[in-house]
């Protein structure tokens, strides 16, 4: 299996435990991942807002590069995935968008033909890879521990663009429990981590954080997976600063991605998967 | 900041969208308020409300939505329009509303400009930064052994594409 790999912005500027597990663990399963040259930011977070028709000129030029590789997309952020679908449907759907679309991407030689699809890590681990396969990968079980799983909420919003997870989400579920770990239930699994407006009103985005980690505190479990850049930066380096403006320090709780959390089962040392970077006291789910 | 649209193109937008807005209310929206119940950010901001956000536009306070902090409160996680009966979507609204904002020079938060300036400069919304690990200390992407981020090739030519798109959607 063979992708075209675009991990978007934050995991390629910052968070680069995301990153450097995702790469990791892909390829020990087998997966090719192709750098996309010439890449660029989705449109999604930059220009979505003061100019759609940039924000979807730029998903559709990553489409385009994509398409010159041969190859479908692979990305790791549920924003980019949601972008991807959503652009590809606008072009679909509006000659006059494809036509203004067309013309910009023809300026750098690109063309686009709506050819290739493209996935969300999640797909290619539970749909492509699969759990059995995934699960053999395991050299050091999880056992004893019990995860809140954060799916995200472009995971699997909105249904009408059968997004990755569909209505009512398991596949990351899935995908912890095949390491050996328990997912149980806890209130507002399906709620917003607040990332979305981190940049635009900080104050609001950290109450809404608290609320998830309070709720997971609350419920006793040994730490939250993510498996979105955006929600594992809110979640995981949050917790200092939610600290530091209401002083409630039981809001400390492990926060890892996916691809740590299974490069952790699989037997990789934590510097590969870049568990050093992680803000919060992750050490206690590896220490365990 | 320059805006794209004057103050007349905003009442007249404004109009349309509390039209709009209205019909779906005589119609269809009974302000039930399952939006409100399960928006996860009502729930923790005071003055957050999306069912008396859709009644504000129907009402035709646009002016006042569009000055206010509301609109840029949402965090477009979608359980509105997933909860909503009537298939009405009150993050749609205030996406439509913030673009309104945007656009004729209403007050905004500067972040998004810092992403814009971002990705002109260089292809992403920043460039790669030396990251804190949790000890103390920073580490970069060259320390990790990962490549250099491929940017968008032609960086000169890339800015003259986005500058033309940006244009040519002024002009739509």
């Amino acid at each position: 299996m063979k992708y075209a790999f675009y991990p978007g912005c934050l995991s390629q500027t910052e968070q680069f435990g995301c990153l450097l597990s995702a790469r990791e663990t892909l390829q020990r399963l087998g997966l090719k991942l192709e750098t996309m040259d010439g890449s660029s930011c989705c449109g999604y977070q930059s220009f979505r807002l003061s100019s759609p028709i940039t924000w979807k000129f730029l998903t559709a030029r990553n489409m385009a590069l994509a398409e010159r590789l041969g190859l479908d997309i692979l990305t790791i952020c549920n924003e980019c995935n949601l972008s991807f679908k959503q652009v590809k449907k606008a072009l679909s759907d509006d000659p006059q968008l494809r036509k203004h679309v067309d013309e910009a991407l023809r300026v750098e030689g690109l063309e686009y033909h709506a050819k290739n699809e493209t996935y969300h890590i999640v797909e290619v681990l539970h749909d492509k890879i699969g759990v059995e396969r995934i699960s053999d990968s395991v050299v050091r079980p999880l056992e004893n521990l019990r995860f809140a799983t954060h799916p995200g909420c472009h995971l699997f919003r909105p249904k009408e663009l059968h997004m990755p997870d569909e209505a009512e989400p398991h596949k990351l579920d899935d995908l912890v429990k095949a390491l050996g770990a328990e997912t149980p239930d806890y209130p507002g699994k399906l709620d917003c981590c607040g990332s979305s407006i981190y940049a635009s009103d900080e104050g609001s985005a950290l109450k809404v954080a608290g609320r998830k980690l309070r709720s997971v505190k609350e419920s006793g479990l040994d730490g939250i997976v993510t498996i979105c850049p955006h929600c594992f930066r809110m979640l995981d380096a949050s917790q200092g600063d939610l600290e530091d403006a209401s002083g409630d320090e039981r809001l400390r709780v492990p926060v890892i991605h996916y691809t740590q959390l299974l490069g952790l089962a699989m037997g990789i040392n934590t510097t590969k998967l870049g568990l050093q970077f992680n803000m919060s006291p992750v050490e206690l789910i590896y220490r365990l | 900041m320059s805006s794209d649209i004057n103050e007349i193109e905003v009442r007249f937008i404004s109009r349309m969208l509390t039209r709009l807005v209205g019909e779906m209310n005589a119609t269809v929206c009974e302000q039930c308020g399952k939006c409100s119940s399960a928006c996860p950010v009502s729930k923790e901001i005071e003055g957050f409300n999306p069912r008396q956000l859709i009644a504000k536009v129907a009402l035709g306070k646009i002016d006042e939505l569009l000055r206010g902090d509301a609109i840029w409160t949402c965090t477009a996680c979608l359980k509105c329009k997933e909860r909503c009966p009537e298939d009405i979507s009150p993050y749609d609204v205030i996406l439509i509303l913030r673009n309104l904002a945007y656009r004729a020079g209403y007050s905004y938060p500067a972040g998004y400009d810092d992403f814009i300036k971002g990705v002109k400069e260089s292809g992403f919304i920043s460039k790669p930064q030396a990251v804190r690990i949790r000890d103390d200390g920073k580490i970069s992407r060259g320390d990790l052994g990962l490549p250099e981020v491929s940017g968008p090739g032609d960086l000169a030519l890339f800015k003259v594409v986005i500058q033309g798109i940006i244009k040519a959607g002024r002009e739509i």
